[in-house]
């Protein structure tokens, strides 16, 4: 109902606006500008809010992304470097062998200190990727050995394969363990923040628009106000509350439908790109976790050839040793503080055999995709039968695993790809309901403006 | 003509005016009042300036809107197809790298215990094992070959199993000719592949810098039509105010309302909001499409620098490790070398073509000039790197990598180890501490582009704010 015609004859009453611009006055804040102020207000902070937020979750969401990349690299480099010096031993055992039965004693020690000292540089980097505080007291302690074998103590070099042992089952695992524990914690803690995320994304984008749509909204009953205000008294005396058919006039009802529509885009926003973060944050994990089970399994079948091809040459050598070939003396030593004091010394084939049984280990954790549950019972038959690695039982369970792990790695390789695209799909679907919801929010704001718009273009008297 | 009272319309008395009962377009043809009814749209009464404009501005935020969505998906996938391909081809130069090492190291092993079986050995007993080696380390060989060149593998592996089961049949020549095959492969399809793949990718790092760049042209774009449209919109309510004000104006104020642009009349609030509230939007644009955009040349750029100088550090640390295993088989073959006894087996010289069209030349070298010939791999890759893996800056050092190459026996080679060794240390120990610097770097560059973008999109909100408040504070304004 618009306001009605002046009489001109009338005296003006006194000008109802003339404080329109003094806040302070209590007639400034009529209906309109409260709700306008409000819902500009709202509008406004939520965007400060919301992009500060924004911007400080996306900083921590990329600096855990990035802890996420360093420890899964780390793995696979520990993975990795265990199985390069694992080679590296296995070759400078053979070659100690070599020098055992064939070198007299001044080459043999020659011999055997360039390639202790070039095993134990690999050794470094092999404590590098897992436990770089223990490399200073190796590198101490492996000067030592070094030094007593130059002056004649013929146990240094198992003493220095006792280390690497130690250190092994030591710090490297306990850090390996501590980075395992980690990881998934990092994976829970980014998607954890990647939905906070999105979840104030939504809201602040809901707030942003639904501050215009209460500015909208303050503005009508603005309107009401008024035009109740100056309405003639039988006008006025007419119902107008929420459930009378004069209440809803188009703009309202515009008002009423952007809302839902806008809702609707925060729900679109929040629940269906929730959902799409998930199913992104699943296939991830499963895609990384393939990725890890192909890396570290190319780097164990590549060193099991490699120490596969020393196997037959240390037994050759130990096949031709002489009356006359050195023997290492037996030494004994603890594997870590607080063991029991174990013979470590074993004879060089069979130290071979089972520096080579380490990728064989993994390999057979892989093909059951690295689960515990599942490789549990064929960890124990390992570890039963590892201890006579030139049995027939080992080297059948050794075929056995190595053919099971060629045919996992053809099929992990497919499921990589597959759970590529099913990435790249999800990151799409994800995309796309985010346009939606926002496309929805953007709706809503327009359809209430164009209620405002229609509610002065209605048909009129 | 004297303006009174406060109504929601912007002239009272001209809008109520146009309202009226006695409105002639509102008598029917019996001269009666026709019954309400909304405009129909495809009636000319009903495309009035403000519809026309709200049309236009709404359709064209929407359209942006849907056609932005749209575009940036479609930019967004061939972005990530792009970064895709680039991580493939990254990684496939990281795996190539490490393999190449691997590769060297195994052919070196299977060179040792082929010298240690021809010193010890029988002649079928020296052939078997001789096999078996050499098949184990032409496995390591084809893995790489899957990575750098999969299109050779399968002649490859023919030809080499046809030459070990010669070998087991008595052709003595075949362990040397395998190994000049080998060479043939890496200086023929490998090299091939791998410039193909370098050619690609310093395109692709363009092309994908394009394409961003692109994606965020049209991303603000599109914002500043999204909120452009609702601005328009805005517009048109206005300009459908003054229109309607001036159709039903009387004759004396008509005349008095002055409608040029550079008139008092015209900047009244409302319109000043509009053309402010449009003008902080495009500055929002223009933070959205240029402040972004410098900064993502900047992250680029850091990005490229922490993968290229993270390739180097994983590749200098597995070309040390295959470095120290070769040095481990070069003390052991020299030491076998030296004691070869007189009964031991000589291989047949073998002449083969390193290239076609090149000429044949005797391929086999000592077994300890072998071994230290794949050590060589490991230090033309620290070569490299110790001058950034510039080809610029590491071409003296690869010049003089291949004069000593020829003489490995000689003086040269002692001494150019030792000075490529420790400038690859230096240089990798000043990389893995800026590896920590540039990551911060990239972090706070990042943050400083979400805060571009932010203040572009706050911008454009806060035009369209502004343009909204200064439509709501015209029917606010005093009046008389």
């Amino acid at each position: 109902m618009s306001a009605p015609l002046p009489d001109p004859s009338v005296p003006a009453p006194p000008a109802a606006g003339g404080n329109w611009w003094k806040p302070w006055r209590r007639d400034f804040w009529a209906v309109d500008v409260v709700l306008g102020v409000i819902g500009l207000a709202i509008s406004l902070v939520a965007t400060v809010l919301v992009f500060y937020l924004s911007s400080g979750l996306d900083a921590a969401i990329r600096s855990k992304a990035d802890e996420a990349q360093a420890l899964n690299a780390a793995l696979n480099d520990n993975a990795r470097s265990l199985f390069d010096v694992s080679t590296t031993f296995a070759m400078q055992r053979s070659m100690e062998s070599y020098a055992d039965a064939f070198a007299e004693t001044s080459d043999r020690r020659r011999l055997n200190d360039s390639a202790m000292a070039l095993a134990a540089r690999a050794f470094v980097a092999y404590l590098a990727a897992t436990a770089p505080e223990a490399i200073n007291g190796f590198e101490t302690d492996a000067a030592r050995l070094l030094a007593a074998y130059g002056q004649g103590q013929e146990d240094a070099p198992l003493k220095l394969r006792a280390l690497t042992s130690a250190l092994m089952d030591g710090p490297s695992t306990v850090a390996n363990a501590a980075k395992n524990r980690r990881r998934p914690q990092v994976a829970e803690e980014l998607s954890g923040l990647r939905r906070e995320r999105d979840h104030l994304r939504a809201a602040g984008g809901f707030l942003q628009v639904f501050g215009l749509i209460l500015a909208v909204a303050g503005h009508v009953a603005g309107r009401k106000q008024r035009t109740r205000q100056h309405a003639p008294p039988e006008i006025r005396a007419l119902p107008s509350h929420i459930f009378t058919r004069r209440f809803w006039t188009i703009d309202v009802v515009g008002i009423a439908i952007g809302t839902a529509i806008s809702l609707s885009g925060v729900a679109v926003l929040f629940f269906v790109v929730d959902a799409h973060q998930r199913s992104i944050d699943e296939t991830r994990h499963q895609l990384d976790g393939r990725e890890t089970l192909i890396v570290v399994s190319e780097a164990a079948f590549r060193e099991y050839d490699r120490m596969a091809m020393l196997e037959p040459l240390v037994r050759d050598i130990e096949a031709r040793r002489s009356p006359a070939s050195h023997v290492a003396p037996g030494v004994r030593s603890a594997w870590s503080p607080g063991d029991d004091i174990t013979a470590i010394e074993i004879p060089p084939v069979d130290y071979v055999a089972v520096r080579k049984s380490f990728p064989v280990y993994w390999l057979m954790r892989m093909f059951h995709d690295n689960v515990r549950t599942r490789y549990a019972e064929d960890e124990e038959r390992f570890h039963r039968i590892v201890q006579r690695p030139a049995s027939a039982e080992y080297l059948a369970m050794e075929a056995d695993i190595l053919v099971r792990a060629r045919e996992r790695m053809a099929g992990l390789a497919a499921e990589r790809g597959s759970l590529g695209e099913a990435l790249s799909a999800s990151e799409r679907n994800q995309s796309r309901a985010r346009d939606l919801g926002a496309l929805l929010l953007l709706i809503g704001l327009v359809l209430t403006f164009a209620g405002n718009v229609a509610y002065y273009k209605r048909p009129r008297r | 003509m004297r303006w009174r009272g406060v109504t929601d319309q912007a002239s009272p008395d001209l809008e109520d005016a146009a309202a009226r009962l006695e409105a002639p377009e509102e008598k029917g043809p019996d001269g009666r009042g026709r019954s309400l009814r909304w405009p129909r749209p495809w009636t000319r009464e009903f495309w009035t300036i403000d519809i026309v404009y709200a049309a236009i501005g709404v359709g064209l935020s929407i359209v942006s809107t849907v056609l932005i969505a749209y575009l940036s998906a479609g930019f967004d996938r061939h972005l990530h197809d792009q970064v895709v391909e680039m991580r493939r081809l990254d990684s496939v130069f990281r795996a190539g790298g490490r393999e190449l090492f691997e590769m060297a190291a195994a052919s070196a092993q299977a060179r040792t215990i082929e010298t240690y079986l021809e010193n010890v050995a029988g002649d079928d007993q020296r052939r078997t094992e001789t096999a078996a080696a050499i098949a184990l380390s032409l496995r390591s060989f084809k893995t790489y070959l899957s990575i750098l060149a999969p299109d050779a593998l399968p002649s490859f592996t023919v030809q080499t199993d046809a030459w070990l089961k010669a070998f087991l049949a008595g052709d003595d020549t075949m362990p040397a000719t395998i190994r000049a095959s080998i060479v043939r492969y890496i200086n023929g399809p490998v090299a091939d592949a791998n410039n193909a793949r370098a050619a690609r990718r310093n395109a692709l790092s363009g092309e994908i810098a394009a394409t961003r760049n692109t994606r965020d042209f049209w991303r603000s774009l599109g914002a500043f039509f999204q909120v452009f449209g609702i601005i328009f919109a805005i517009c048109g309510q206005i300009a459908g105010r003054r229109a309607r004000a001036r159709q039903f104006a009387p004759p004396d104020l008509k005349r008095r309302l002055s409608t040029g642009v550079f008139t008092r009349d015209f900047w009244t609030i409302d319109v000043i909001a509009v053309v402010a509230g449009s003008i902080i939007s495009l500055a929002g644009t223009i933070a959205l499409y240029f402040v972004v955009v410098s900064y993502h040349h900047a992250i680029d750029e850091t990005r490229g620098l922490i993968n290229q100088q993270g390739m180097q550090i994983e590749l200098t640390h597995a070309a040390n490790h295959a470095y120290d295993d070769m040095g481990l088989l070069e003390i052991w073959v020299s030491d076998l070398n030296a004691r070869r006894p007189d009964g031991a087996h000589v291989p047949p010289d073998v002449s083969f073509k390193p290239m076609e069209g090149e000429e044949a030349a005797p391929v086999e070298l000592p077994p300890q000039i072998y071994v230290r010939s794949r050590r060589f791999f490991a230090l033309f890759w620290l070569a490299r790197m110790a001058r950034d893996n510039d080809p610029q800056k590491f071409a003296p050092l690869i010049d003089e990598f291949y004069r000593v190459y020829e003489d490995l026996e000689g003086p040269g080679y002692a001494d150019y180890t030792q000075r490529v060794r420790s400038e690859a240390a230096a240089k990798l120990n000043e990389i893995e501490r800026a590896q920590a610097t540039l990551a911060g770097e990239l972090n706070a560059l990042e943050v400083r582009q979400t805060l571009a973008r932010d203040t572009g999109g706050l911008l454009q909100l806060l035009g369209l704010l502004l343009a909204f408040a200064g439509y709501l504070a015209y029917y606010k304004r005093p009046r008389l």
